[in-house]
């Protein structure tokens, strides 16, 4: 669909590229899947939900960002959160509720962020991190900073929030440069697209608000590196708040509790798996040979082997040692010069 | 207004008013954090926001003094970011009651910030709240309730003049969320004639940011007040001691949470009677987390039932007559401390 | 004494506020009630209000020629007693015709949820209870307080000043018997008793007492007549309490005896089931249990009557207090020399004989009831071969 709402520019993408997001994918995809298991174990408490069919757009937008960037990534971000320099031991210390995890076992799993790689910790409210992101942006340009983006991750069920609304209604106004990333992966948990929304083209809410807006295919690498890559320059350049639509298919039920048997056969044949595609693509390109993959994984399997028994060995939170304030410090409301 | 000082800003009329009180406190913060800015409907100049309380500071401060669009919501979505990245936001929300829209970011994303990541999360809101005449449904509610019933969240009310500017200055200081509720009918009628020759920005605070103050002293009941009914309380109990011979003990609490219990209970220990006023409703307010630390930790102190004013269980009514009515009025408050000192 | 306010009355419909034109009394002078007081001078014309009670003019609050609102306070009057109404009442009545946000009837979804209905007469506050225990003052002493709460509650202000009171007086620590029985008598006097007496001609007993092992006292005589008495009609032993009268099972009497700075009242179990020696022995054992404060301590508890035998401190005649739990005392006075009609004789002779009394709870039992229990215990004691 090429509309006129739609930016066009490509700018090229290079093999570097399209090795680190085959390994990003690959890395996400392992890691999810120890994920998926251990929370079979028992061994991680709450929800478990997964970004499997969302890697390849995943990493390919989050590997625009500077490490000094604001990611506010959303469930299905695990690739994404890898390329703004998550490490397994990150990940792993959080869903396994450790101590030494950012979260410290005061929340988990897909909450995480990690404000030392400017990964904000999203909140469970769809579209409510757009603002967030918005803010983080304002405070650095009152700052007197420069160049800086903003990244905010949503699907096509919290596009469509008011907070969502409200956000992009801001981030145009004060020109920031936010860049949103619409993943739209047919179901907002078992709804399908016609209940979501009724426009012909998500990518329409972009210049309705007063966004440049783009859309590409989630299974489409290089569409996906180059489209996230020229947005995020856009953004960068003051040319304002953009929009991406990413066209994807959940691989998978909502959460590890759903075995998303309402999905359609139909659509699963129409997205392959985006690595599989990717990986054979990339084989008979000559970028990877046919060893690339084995040793990846392997590579991968040991470390996240290693890095699930360093984890599990680790402290969990007491809650004899918990500090149970909700304040950063209480005793200031008690000094008279504050 | 350009090149405005804070001294012309305080002269600008006779005598100190609460809302210049604000506006004085805003215009000094900004002067003393550079990472502080304001962010609300209509704050910038020529109009100055809806009761005025930024008249004049965009001009002084117009990079850090910014319109925002009608999107409470998105507002406190961007202060909590902005604190996370080191600035020190202050909304304006014109009416509190319009809070509500913005309660998902107040209480899921600026209180939890802090536990959740170890970041400090320093923003404030500025909630104009209360009655006035006429205000009706939706521009004269008291949300501090529901504010104060979540964790990570400081919410403070202040009452007079002095404490409007040191509190909104301790609360913009404060590394922690703030909602500050302010009471319009106060933002006129409350006024200070400055001592001669010194301004609120001379003055020190007394009190710190979390501390009740007795405010007037007696022996025959407590009552506990805050923000706009500390006046009311203050002419009930001006009434009950020249008429009635009761001279009763008047805490403002000035802030709702925490709650500094101490200081009721030291004054319970010379009452052993307590009324408790609040302009809100009263199903599980700040009169009620009152009394229930107080029947908890103080009830050997208690030689009457505590009683509480607050306002009629309905929508607030819009006929100026029916609102009187609806709202807690120092008759109702004398009533109901007459009962308690008699009980 | 108290001190009552003398307000500006509503004069009028819409009279608002008055000036005062006059006093027609000083500071010190005294004023009977309804006499006129001050001149006052509405929009409408010059009135005098009058005091509402008799007593003296202690303080002028609003001179002449001052302006006053309708309600506002303007003088002060000591007078006699307890003024029934209080300031306060009047103060609310006075500026508020009606108050728009009082209750009204309300539709039943809305109407809020009552307290049980009651009184709060005898609740004391928990500031009271943490005051007693703080000041070793018991409930038994809140006699001593006139209670100024609602339905004559006792407030904390209330022991304040009783504590003042007590602070004028010297303070020595009470014998903790003296104590229980101090609280004992307090709780037994919150009932309606009344006594009945007669006279008991004692010549036979103590001829008879001769016969017995031991020579058993009146007492022991008492004790057995009683038991015997009471077999036949209990009326008087019952207890009431809540829905229930409670009939005893068993003729368990107590009998008081003199310790060190008290009494005891132990307990003779099933007394009617005892001859009078070994009814005797029995006494013997416990009131030297007592006396040497050996008695175990459930030995005071129970019995559904109790003898005491005043006359033994040469009382001719006493009303003693039934203890709580129990509705009927029987008292023995000193026995003395009496003059005694003899119909067969026509002329007085002189014999020995004693007033008993019976004092009962009277919710319980009527005076015939006492009449009748008292006629029984009489002929048993006059003639005491019937308890052998």
């Amino acid at each position: 669909m090429m509309t006129s709402h739609h930016s066009v520019d490509r700018p090229p993408v290079s093999d570097e590229q399209r090795l680190q997001l085959a390994e990003l994918m690959l890395r996400s995809r392992m890691l999810e899947q120890r994920i998926a298991a251990l929370y079979r174990q028992g061994r991680i408490a709450g929800g478990v939900y997964l970004g499997y069919g969302h890697e390849l757009s995943s990493a390919a937008c989050a590997m625009q960002l500077e490490p000094s960037d604001v990611y506010a990534p959303l469930i299905r971000d695990m690739a994404g959160r890898l390329a703004k320099g998550e490490t397994e031991l990150d990940v792993l210390r959080v869903y396994l509720g450790r101590e030494t995890g950012t979260m410290r076992g005061r929340d988990g799993n897909i909450h995480r962020g990690d404000l030392r790689l400017n990964i904000l910790p999203m909140i469970s409210h769809l579209g409510s991190m757009l603002a967030a992101v918005n803010g983080a942006l304002l405070a650095k340009k009152l700052a007197g900073e420069t160049g800086m983006v903003g990244m905010a991750c949503v699907g096509e069920g919290g596009i469509s929030t008011g907070a969502a609304s409200e956000a992009l209604n801001q981030a145009a106004i004060e020109h920031l440069p936010l860049v949103v990333i619409v993943s739209n992966n047919q179901y907002a948990y078992s709804t399908t697209n016609d209940k979501s929304f009724a426009c012909e083209d998500l990518a329409l809410r972009g210049p309705a608000f007063g966004l440049q807006s783009r859309s590409c295919n989630g299974n489409d690498a290089d569409a996906c590196l180059s489209t996230a890559q020229a947005a995020v320059a856009a953004a960068r350049t003051g040319a304002g708040p953009q929009l991406i639509v990413v066209d994807v298919l959940r691989r998978c039920g909502h959460g590890e509790h759903d075995d998303g048997a309402y999905m359609s056969q139909e659509l699963q044949e129409n997205y392959p798996d985006c690595i599989t595609a990717s990986l054979a693509a990339w084989l008979e390109s000559g970028l990877i040979d046919a060893e690339w993959e084995t040793t990846q994984r392997s590579g991968i399997e040991t470390h996240i082997q290693s890095i699930v028994e360093q984890v599990l060995a680790e402290p969990e939170p007491s809650p004899h040692t918990e500090e149970w304030t909700a304040l950063s410090n209480p005793g200031q409301l008690y000094e008279v010069n504050l | 207004m350009a090149g405005v000082t804070a001294e012309q800003l305080a002269a600008s009329v006779g005598t100190t008013t609460y809302l210049d009180a604000l506006r004085q406190a805003m215009f000094d913060a900004l002067a003393q954090w550079p990472e502080a800015f304001i962010y609300g409907q209509d704050v910038e100049d020529p109009f100055g926001g809806a009761f005025k309380a930024t008249k004049g500071l965009s001009t002084a401060y117009p990079e850090r003094v910014r319109n925002a669009p009608i999107c409470e919501d998105a507002m406190a979505g961007l202060a909590v970011g902005a604190a996370i990245y080191g600035a020190r936001p202050i909304l304006e929300f014109q009416f509190s009651d319009f809070a509500s829209i913005a309660f998902n970011q107040l209480v899921n994303h600026a209180a939890t910030t802090f536990y959740r990541t170890g970041k400090p999360c320093p923003l404030v809101v500025r909630l104009p709240m209360g009655g006035t005449a006429g205000g009706g449904p939706f521009h004269c509610q008291s949300p501090e309730a529901w504010l104060t019933y979540h964790p990570g969240l400081i919410v403070v009310a202040p009452s007079s003049v002095f404490d409007a500017y040191h509190m909104l200055k301790q609360s913009i200081a404060c590394d922690d969320p703030v909602m500050f509720c302010e009471n319009k009918l106060l933002y006129f009628h409350e006024k200070e004639v400055s001592e001669a020759g010194k301004s609120l920005n001379e003055s020190t605070p007394q009190l710190p940011l979390g501390k009740a103050a007795v405010v007037r002293e007696g022996d025959a009941c407590t009552v506990v007040a805050y923000s706009g009914m500390v006046k009311e309380v203050m002419e009930a109990a001006e009434r009950l001691s020249t008429r009635n011979g009761i001279l009763v003990e008047v805490i403002d609490l000035r802030c709702l949470k925490p709650l500094d219990m101490q200081t009721i209970y030291d004054s319970l220990a010379r009452t052993g009677r307590l009324v408790m006023v609040n302009e809100a409703w009263s199903y599980g307010g700040v009169g009620a987390q009152v009394i229930s630390q107080v029947t908890q930790h103080a009830f050997h102190l208690l030689d009457a039932p505590p009683r509480r004013v607050s306002a009629l269980e309905t929508p607030i009514p819009y006929h100026p007559e029916l609102w009187r009515s609806h709202r807690p009025h120092a008759r109702r408050i004398v009533q109901a401390i007459i009962e308690t000192v008699q009980y | 004494m108290t001190k009552t306010a003398i307000r500006l009355p509503q004069l009028g419909e819409a009279v608002a506020e008055a000036t005062i034109q006059e006093w027609l009394i000083a500071v010190g002078d005294s004023i009977e009630a309804d006499a006129d007081i001050a001149e006052v001078e509405t929009e409408k014309s010059v009135l005098a209000i009058t005091s509402q009670h008799t007593g003296v003019l202690v303080e002028i609050v609003k001179e002449a020629g001052s302006a006053c609102e309708v309600g506002d306070l303007l003088a002060w009057l000591e007078v006699e007693g307890i003024v029934e109404e209080t300031e306060q009442s009047e103060e609310i009545d006075t500026h508020q015709t009606s108050d728009p946000t009082e209750p009204k009837p309300m539709r039943a979804p809305t109407a809020p949820a009552l307290a049980p209905a009651g009184s709060s007469a005898g609740f004391l506050s928990p500031r009271v209870r943490s005051m007693l225990a703080e000041t070793g003052l018991r409930e038994a002493d809140l006699h001593l307080v006139r209670a100024t709460g609602t339905d004559g509650r006792v407030t904390a202000r209330d022991i304040e000043r009783l504590q003042a009171h007590l602070d004028t007086y010297i303070a020595h620590d009470a014998s903790s018997l003296r104590r229980a029985v101090s609280d004992s008598m307090s709780r037994a006097w919150e009932r309606p008793l009344a006594t009945v007496s007669s006279l008991v001609q004692m010549d036979p007993i103590l001829k008879h007492r001769r016969s017995i092992p031991g020579r058993p006292s009146a007492s022991i005589y008492a004790l057995r007549a009683l038991a015997l008495a009471l077999r036949e009609d209990d009326r008087l032993v019952r207890i009431i309490a809540g829905d229930h009268i409670y009939e005893p099972k068993h003729m368990d009497i107590a009998l008081a005896v003199d310790a060190e700075d008290g009494v005891l009242n132990p307990v003779i179990h099933k007394v009617d089931t005892q001859g009078l020696a070994e009814l005797d022995e029995s006494v013997n054992n416990v009131i030297e249990q007592a006396r040497s404060r050996k008695l175990s301590p459930d030995a005071g508890e129970g019995g559904i009557a109790t003898i005491s035998n005043y006359g033994s401190l040469r009382i001719t005649w006493a009303t003693p207090v039934p203890p709580p739990g129990q509705s009927c005392l029987l008292g023995l006075g000193s026995v003395r020399r009496h003059p005694n009609w003899n119909a067969k004789t026509n002329s007085w002779d002189c014999v020995r004989a004693c007033e008993i009394t019976m004092t009962f709870d009277h919710r319980i039992a009527d005076g015939a009831a006492a009449a009748h229990l008292l006629h029984a215990v009489v002929k048993y004691l006059e003639h005491p071969e019937r308890l052998d």
